[in-house]
């Protein structure tokens, strides 16, 4: 198989010819972006016949290492897209559940309409043990069957001496 | 076409429109004012750095700017 790569050593920079039918034109970008750290990229072609992307690296590194790692990137980009393409419809169906939860079954409702203002919320009738009233409040709050649990002054009185 | 050509003190940059924005372009743009002067004439995009650098470089990283601001865009 013809390799994509063109080195030229002596200006230092790769270039790699990209089939736009195989992999588009996001995804070439995509790529090339990823090598922004390390190389300058620059882009260039025709969209309907080849991608044109030469890469200088920045740092001493082996051309043919750069070009085939942009080759690499561009296999990964693309089979990133035709998974987010696979997963669309479960995505959507997942979004829509999400969004569904909140709404009263004829559509997707994100604010409270007025009615919503009359009913009781949630907060306000759910059991709330703290608030109830407290009809025998010397009791304490733990069993004592045994009685062991007053206080030595209640039981005892004062120490006059203190 | 040269997409980098170095005249004197001034790099000029040749875009392909069918990869490189407009907007991202103009961002870019806007965003090297401040190192550079910026024309943009019939040979292309001409930057002249205010202060003396390498010139090339200033070339190759406005072509990796205006690529990230396309990504973030």
């Amino acid at each position: 198989m013809k390799s994509n790569l063109e080195i030229n050593k002596k200006k230092g920079f790769v270039i790699v010819s990209v089939n736009p039918k195989i992999y588009p034109l996001d995804v070439v970008m995509s790529a090339a972006y990823i090598f922004t750290d390390k190389c300058y990229v620059l882009v260039d072609g025709d969209l309907s016949e080849e991608i044109i992307v030469e890469l200088r690296p920045k740092d001493k590194q082996e051309l043919e290492d750069l070009g085939r790692d942009f080759n690499n990137e561009l296999v990964n980009y693309a089979t990133y897209a035709i998974q987010t393409l696979k997963n669309e419809n479960l995505r959507q169906a997942i979004i829509n559940r999400v969004l569904l939860t909140n709404s009263d079954g004829n559509g997707v409702s994100l604010s409270h309409s007025e009615t919503d203002n009359d009913k009781p919320k949630p907060w306000e009738t759910e059991d709330k043990p703290w608030e109830k009233e407290d009809s025998s409040e010397d009791k304490p709050w733990f069993d004592d069957p045994e009685g062991i649990a007053v206080p030595w002054e209640e039981k005892y009185g004062k120490d006059k001496d203190n | 076409m040269e997409k980098i050509k170095i005249i004197d003190n001034q790099v000029i940059l040749n875009f392909n429109k069918q990869f490189y924005s407009d907007d991202a372009i103009e961002m870019a743009i806007r965003d090297f004012s401040e190192i550079c002067e910026v024309d943009e004439t019939d040979k292309g995009l001409c930057l002249t750095p205010k202060e003396k650098t390498e010139i090339n470089l200033i070339g190759l990283e406005f072509y990796n700017y205006v690529l990230g601001v396309m990504k973030n865009n």
